[in-house]
């Protein structure tokens, strides 16, 4: 999606709607989500310890890229997940959705030559043609994405 | 599951994890394209091939830009004919087109990712503060509980 805080608000947004119809998954879980959304811009990282650095540093090749990935997802969200004392499943799940939604905002990201990202590395070797929708600096995406967040904020307060 | 456990899984998790970094930069997916890196040291054989690169627009002329390429080495510079306007100098683009002689791309379609520094920045500053809505939310809801060694939902929360 466009920024980390898109990606969150979106996560917030779905998994409260969802929380309608599941009693369980209440604010608190939501937050779980949220964060799980975090985890495909863990590699941002980039900014501060360069990937070369470390490829300079172990002398073999290096990325952060599969931390935007469904592999990279799920093992965050299993160290992740470690440290909760109880309910570690739901954990696991909501995390996972919170990363895959973060993913599957960001397949509809534009690109050059028509294909997104390879999302679902290591399972599949595969680029998803994308329909370009938007590009990571458009602020459009976190306004509409703030939008619905107040809308389902306000929903969720006062009238589910 | 006890703490003793739980380290265990963290471990082998964490190994699992550095492992796929390793992995997908020595044999993981490619996109079938020449690298930057490539390009810019034996630039002739790779003349006539469909590229996809980021770049830094540095200059505009008419009709051509001069483009800045980003890669895993030293930024180079190419010369780009066929960019669609409105793109700046400064801004950061992808380009997919065929690589010509004398250091040329004629592209086929370009996107532009960050239309200036401005804006990368106003990117990276919306990501910070997702992050910090994010945090400030789950310690909202969630403590650490160290009897249990684990986040515990606040019983105000």
């Amino acid at each position: 999606m466009a920024d980390l805080l898109a990606h969150v608000l979106v996560a917030y947004a779905v998994l409260t709607v969802v929380g309608w119809r599941l009693d369980w998954l209440d604010q608190q879980w939501v937050v779980v989500g949220m964060c799980g959304a975090a985890i495909p811009d863990l590699g941002k990282v980039n900014l501060v310890v360069h990937e070369s650095t470390i490829r300079s540093a172990l002398g073999v090749p290096f990325t952060y890229a599969p931390l935007a990935t469904i592999g990279g997802v799920v093992l965050v969200a299993g160290i992740v997940t470690q440290l909760f004392a109880h309910d570690r499943r739901r954990v696991f799940g909501l995390l996972v959705a919170g990363g895959g939604l973060s993913l599957l905002g960001d397949a509809l990201r534009a690109y050059a030559d028509g294909h997104s990202e390879f999302f679902l590395y290591p399972v599949l070797y595969w680029r998803p043609p994308t329909p370009s929708l938007y590009v990571s600096s458009d602020l459009w995406v976190t306004a509409v994405a703030i939008g619905v967040a107040v809308v389902v904020f306000a929903v969720d307060r006062y009238v589910a | 599951m006890t703490a003793g456990r739980r380290l265990i899984v963290v471990v082998v998790l964490v190994g699992l994890l550095l492992g796929t970094f390793v992995h997908y930069g020595a044999n993981g997916p490619r996109r079938g394209y020449p690298s930057p890196g490539s390009i810019d040291a034996e630039y002739d054989a790779h003349v006539g091939e469909t590229v996809f690169l980021l770049a830094e627009v540095a200059e505009i002329d008419d009709g051509s830009a001069t483009l800045r390429v980003r890669g895993t080495g030293s930024p180079y510079e190419l010369r780009a004919v066929g960019l669609a306007p409105p793109i700046t100098p400064g801004a950061l683009i992808q380009v997919y087109g065929e690589l010509g002689a004398d250091r040329t791309v004629a592209v086929s379609n370009a996107v532009v990712v960050n239309p200036s520094r401005t804006a990368e920045l106003t990117k990276y500053g919306l990501s910070a503060l997702g992050a910090a809505l994010a945090l400030a939310l789950f310690f909202w809801y969630w403590r650490v509980d160290l009897a249990s060694l684990g986040f515990e939902v606040r019983r105000d929360g």
